[in-house]
């Protein structure tokens, strides 16, 4: 009991120390210049605009965030069933993956108007964007999974006959499964910047004033110290996402250890 | 029509095996395998003795010469219900399913129906001393079981060949040895036909009724030793003269090959 506690101070201790040595260095460093609150505010303007605003910001972080794990887990579902569909074809592969790397490299902002004049403003299109940016990483890894199988596996099968579709069900996709997993953690961290950026571009429907919104505005606005929550909110988002993700993750892959 | 009953289950006659590149892997091997006979063959690494193994089991096709499985092409003879267990280097165990479920494999991908799997696993596991094990995945085993476990997921489906690429190769010499009367045990009592891949001469002396040497690059059957020993043989046969004096024929024989 006793060690775990230690250990947990052990890993907690350094980082939780710089927070606060970094945290009283940017408070003095504030009064002490006299920094304009609209260009730095202090820390504790921040956290004061955090508990005034304490009510929209968590509004705002249940709107990001469901649309972030929408678009990450259609992105998720999309993107197996795409992989299926890769693994069974090099003619397949070769035709669509351009345009797999096509989705990756387009920024945004150049197809943002279309998703508007498809879709609308709004949080639909956020959840578009979110699931267009966390697509790839789930694609790419996870037919690299499906077709990244041991040659003596594939000669196993082969032994006893089996079909294409018992190849794929009962190898290839459990085998895919630790890769499919490393792309979720990518995918999942990019969805969520999808959706913060989406709505800096495509959220400005009523039902879409999340942080990505309210970053936008505060900024205009010049209400630097609620920027700020704003931006420390998205980080509580993007964290929480982490953590989640990986627990799933080694949950998932105990089976899979010894790959 | 000769009598299947004294046709040879195997029948090589001067199967050669060439890469495109070429690269020869294989030239001229004639040799045939009664059924029931329990045969080894045994070379320096890299003459093509697991060519040789993946030729009879169908995996490669020969480039020269003819090669019979109970009269037909080695793929056909699999695909019209002759059954092949292959046992592979290292165990080759599905590292996410649990040894039953591993054992299972064959007789799931061979549509066996589902109310026969359980006693035959039961059996199968019992037959090794792996009943206790039945839920562990194979990271929990140690290498003899996996082996153990490898032995009977490719005897569940009671084949009429046995295929064993060097399966004892990685195990330390006692593991060895005891898995070496566990499988004479097991084909005395089940009657398959096998050949066994090894480069241990005193591994091919012991199981064996013939010993095939092979020379390297290409591959080429250059001599086939009867042994003569009675069935059963005991772990004491390992100590006696002949033996000694056998293991010794087969070195000196592949001594002269490789100098």
């Amino acid at each position: 009991m006793r060690s775990t506690l230690w250990k947990g101070i052990q890993w907690l201790g350094p980082p939780l120390g710089l927070f606060v040595i970094v945290l009283i260095g940017w408070q003095l460093a504030t009064s002490l210049f006299r920094v304009p609150a609209y260009l730095f505010p202090s820390p504790w303007m921040v956290f004061q605009a955090a508990q005034e605003k304490r009510q929209e910001l968590l509004q705002a972080l249940w709107i990001t965030g469901s649309a972030a794990s929408l678009g990450f887990l259609s992105s998720l579902c999309a993107g197996f069933v795409i992989s299926l569909a890769f693994s069974q074809s090099p003619l397949i592969r070769r035709s669509c993956y351009p345009y797999a790397i096509f989705l990756q490299t387009v920024p945004i902002v150049a197809i943002a108007p279309l998703i508007i004049n498809w879709f609308g403003f709004g949080f639909r299109s956020v959840v578009i964007v979110s699931f267009m940016i966390g697509l790839f990483p789930i694609i790419t890894n996870t037919t690299t999974g499906m077709l990244a199988v041991d040659r003596r596996f594939l000669e196993l099968f082969e032994i006893y006959n089996a079909s294409r579709w018992q190849l794929l069900w009962k190898l290839r996709v459990p085998n895919c499964v630790p890769f499919l997993v490393a792309g979720a953690k990518t995918s999942s961290g990019l969805s969520v910047i999808g959706a913060i950026v989406g709505e800096f571009f495509v959220g400005f429907g009523s039902d879409s004033h999340g942080l990505g919104y309210y970053i936008m505005l505060s900024s205009g606005q010049l209400k630097t110290d609620v920027l700020f929550a704003a931006v420390l909110t998205c980080t509580l988002l993007g964290l929480s996402v982490f953590v989640l993700v990986n627990l799933v993750s080694q949950l998932v892959l105990r089976r899979w250890n010894t790959l | 029509m000769a009598n299947p009953a004294t046709n040879p289950l195997v029948a090589c006659d001067n199967v050669g095996l060439t890469f495109p590149g070429p690269v020869q892997a294989l030239d001229g091997t004639s040799f045939q395998l009664q059924r029931g006979e329990l045969v080894s063959v045994v070379g320096p690494s890299g003459c093509g003795k697991s060519t040789l193994l993946r030729l009879i089991a169908g995996l490669i096709a020969n480039t020269s010469g003819s090669l019979q499985i109970a009269g037909q092409s080695a793929m056909e003879a699999r695909r019209h219900g002759l059954h092949i267990g292959f046992v592979f280097q290292d165990a080759t165990l599905l590292p996410w399913r649990t040894i039953q479920d591993n054992i299972r494999l064959p007789l799931e991908l061979l549509r066996v129906p589902r109310s026969e799997h359980a006693p035959r696993i039961r059996e199968a596991l019992e037959l090794v001393g792996l009943l206790d094990f039945a839920r562990a995945l194979p990271n929990q085993l140690s290498g003899g079981m996996r082996m153990r476990a490898a032995l009977v997921r490719a005897l569940i489906t009671r084949p009429e060949l046995l295929l064993l690429d060097e399966p004892f190769g990685a195990l330390d010499e006692i593991t060895r040895q005891r898995l070496n009367e566990d499988l004479l045990a097991l084909w005395q009592s089940q009657k398959w036909s096998g050949v066994f891949i090894t480069h241990n001469v005193y591994e091919a002396v012991f199981l064996s009724q013939r010993v095939l040497v092979m020379s390297p690059r290409p591959g080429k059957l250059i001599a086939d030793v009867p042994i003569p020993f009675e069935f059963p043989r005991t772990p004491e046969l390992r100590g006696t003269a002949e033996f000694a004096k056998l293991a010794a024929e087969v070195s000196s024989l592949l001594r002269r090959i490789s100098s």
